[in-house]
């Protein structure tokens, strides 16, 4: 008998009583204002930081980054520092990229390798807002979906977005036929080492969400 | 039935600033998990509908499996099943083995843990790497979790910097969580980009949709997999749930119920590989389908592991992880370690208070201190109690069924704690009186007060 018809067999063998599946409780609605102050408040206590009115992509990206030399961007921004649009990162990686990160971390050359795998800044569009958590949701229009991870920056613009108030209200709204995708509720973190928060643990130090 | 858990603790509280620190660390946690619980009003309605969920999941088990590798399949994910650890981690080299993979990042996953796959690996010549950071720390450590949500909540910072300044090269004696933290980064991200293959664990498994979700806060299992070109994803059958939308309920639950976060950093989904990698993902039983099996312990299958009902335990918190002597620690773990192996953990059910602060915070509902009061009938019937056990409790049912030889032990008692001298008290059998001074006794009894005091 292979396990699965195995393991199978063992569970209907059991007769467990049938419980049947619940209806969701329904919340209160809020008001827009309400949803953006949420969204505003629950994004900075996580650690991002929020920006909207009058955008000026080089002072975003520096303030993000001071130093900041591979920038990548999913659409056009208005800056004057060099920005890839298309990402070209092999879906295999090979022995090279390590070599590439001890490179990086020594070096002050420009950006002239498009191929890069390690970027200073990358600035991505999100379309879902969460308030309840101050959370962006990105898809599979990623180009890479390691970008948003690997960067050491991270960059959203809330572009025609949808804001809900909570988690349910997002999953009601997304596509379940989505190859990928990921909701990211503020910068990496951690607090393993005796309980004190340390922001930047392995994927992006910092969050900056763009309101458009 | 031994007595290691019992001889563990003790071991434990004889540093009693550190085990005050840990106990105090554990209930800063359980603290924030209250304030951001208070502030949600649909909170009970967000447990009850969970746990509801999770009720039609043990009742529908089978059929949301097979539903589940449906989707999946149609996915272009291989969907695999273990009957054991045995068999899972056989699955998990063979993957490997096939694409001549020695090298492995790990993301944290309880059940991997319970299958001991790190050793497996090993003993193939496959490199592996936890890459959640207290995972690291305990890996460097040669150790195990000590806790299912923070592996290293029982190290100080300084034995921590000292692992490091070994292991990874920091400064001798340097002990800021920063500076540590970042070394950690740049170690781990040599490794993510070296590794070719991605093992995680499985928060929710989605039937209706084929694809997992899994819950981190540092980004690690998701730099993992999307650096990799060979994705693992393990998990055991209970991780199922029926729909897309109950990620609704589950994700507002997890977070606040582990940590106090509104959620955690990254809630990620994967349904289908990226175009030219593989996507696995092994359905693991090792003792799940027996432990159905048994009705007064079922619910116990409803937990998402979210750690709370560890972070309030009186005992865990003042005991230590390790203590336990099992993978997961604190009430559900004395619940499942012994459901599922008998043999290994008949202690841990009576190494409880069953105060009952564990089923309060359980955002799945589940009856843990009675499951743990149950098992320990069940286990008292099957084997053997030690002797000082059965006859002290043989002795105090003679008394306690004798009213008026009740009364008289009951003064004796009183006089004796107040007269005798400390060495007559305070002895190895009195294991009541070790680490406490016994309360000042009064001079009635309750009886005698009442008899004095009422009324009418």
């Amino acid at each position: 008998m292979s396990s699965r018809s195995d393991i199978l067999a063992r569970l209907r063998g059991t007769a467990v009583p049938a419980v049947s599946l619940p209806a969701y409780p329904t919340i209160p609605e809020l008001t827009q204002e309400a949803l953006v102050e949420r969204f505003r408040a629950n994004a900075s206590a996580a650690g991002s930081t929020v920006i909207s009115g009058n955008l000026n992509w080089s002072e975003i990206i520096s303030s993000a980054s001071p130093s900041a030399h591979k920038i990548y961007s999913d659409g056009n921004i208005d800056t004057d520092k060099s920005v890839m649009r298309s990402f070209s990162l092999p879906e295999t990686l090979s022995k090279s990229h390590t070599a590439e990160l001890s490179r990086t971390r020594t070096s002050t050359d420009n950006i002239n390798q498009p191929h890069s795998v390690l970027l200073d800044v990358a600035v991505l569009t999100s379309h879902l807002a969460v308030a309840e958590n101050g959370s962006i949701w990105l898809t599979d229009s990623v180009e890479h979906r390691v970008i948003p991870f690997i960067t050491e920056h991270l960059i959203i613009r809330l572009i025609d977005y949808d804001l809900v108030a909570t988690m349910a209200d997002a999953y009601d709204r997304l596509d379940s036929s989505l190859a990928f995708c990921i909701c990211i509720a503020g910068p990496s973190k951690t607090a393993d080492i005796e309980q004190s928060l340390v922001i930047g643990a392995q994927a992006a130090r910092s969050l900056t969400i763009v309101l458009e | 039935m031994s007595t290691t858990v019992a001889r563990d603790i003790e071991a434990y509280v004889r540093d009693e600033k550190r085990v005050d620190w840990h106990d105090e660390s554990l209930w800063h946690i359980r603290s924030k998990r209250d304030r951001s619980t208070h502030g949600l009003p649909e909170w009970e309605q967000l447990r009850q509908t969970a746990s509801q969920i999770k009720e039609h999941v043990i009742s529908k088990l089978p059929d949301l499996l097979e539903e589940f590798e449906r989707n999946a399949t149609a996915n272009g994910v291989k969907v695999h099943w273990a009957r054991d650890a045995q068999e899972h981690n056989e699955i998990v080299v063979q993957i490997l083995q096939s694409q001549q993979i020695d090298k492995v990042v790990k993301s944290k996953s309880m059940l991997t843990e319970e299958c001991k796959l790190n050793h497996h690996l090993e003993k193939h010549a496959i490199q592996v790497v936890d890459t959640d950071l207290g995972e690291r720390i305990v890996q460097l450590r040669d150790e195990e979790p000590s806790h299912i949500v923070l592996p290293a909540i029982h190290l100080k910072k300084e034995e921590i910097g000292e692992l490091f300044h070994e292991h990874l090269g920091t400064d001798k004696g340097a002990a800021d969580p920063k500076y540590l933290t970042e070394a950690a980064r740049q170690h781990l991200r040599t490794k993510f980009l070296e590794s070719t293959a991605a093992i995680t664990g499985v928060n929710f498994a989605i039937a209706e949709t084929g694809g997992v979700t899994i819950c981190t806060n540092e980004g690690n299992a998701d730099l993992g997999v999307n650096l990799a070109r060979v994705q693992i994803h393990c998990m055991g059958i209970e991780k199922i749930i029926p729909r897309w939308t109950d990620l609704g309920i589950f994700t507002r639950l997890l977070g606040r119920s582990a940590t106090g976060q509104s959620t955690t950093i990254y809630t990620s989904h994967y349904h289908k590989p990226r175009p030219g990698t593989e996507m696995h993902i092994i359905l693991v039983d090792n003792g799940r389908s027996e432990h159905r099996k048994r009705e007064d312990f079922r619910a116990s299958l409803k937990c998402i592991r979210c750690g709370a009902c560890i972070n309030t335990c009186p005992v865990y918190r003042r005991a230590g992880g390790h203590s336990y002597g099992a993978t997961i620690p604190g009430p559900i773990g004395s619940i499942l370690n012994p459901t599922r192996k008998p043999e290994d953990h008949a202690e841990l059910p009576f190494a409880s208070s069953l105060c009952g602060s564990c089923t309060d915070v359980c955002p799945v509902k589940i009856n843990i201190h009675e499951q743990l009061y149950l098992l320990r009938q069940d286990i008292t019937e099957t084997s053997v109690v030690p002797a000082s056990k059965t006859r002290s409790f043989s002795f105090l049912a003679r008394i306690l069924t004798r009213p008026r030889l009740y009364r008289m032990a009951g003064s004796t008692a009183r006089w004796a704690t107040r007269n005798l001298p400390r060495w007559a008290i305070y002895h190895r059998s009195n294991a009541w009186g070790q680490y406490r001074d016994l309360p000042a006794a009064p001079q009635d009894s309750f009886r005698e007060w009442y008899m004095k005091n009422r009324t009418s």
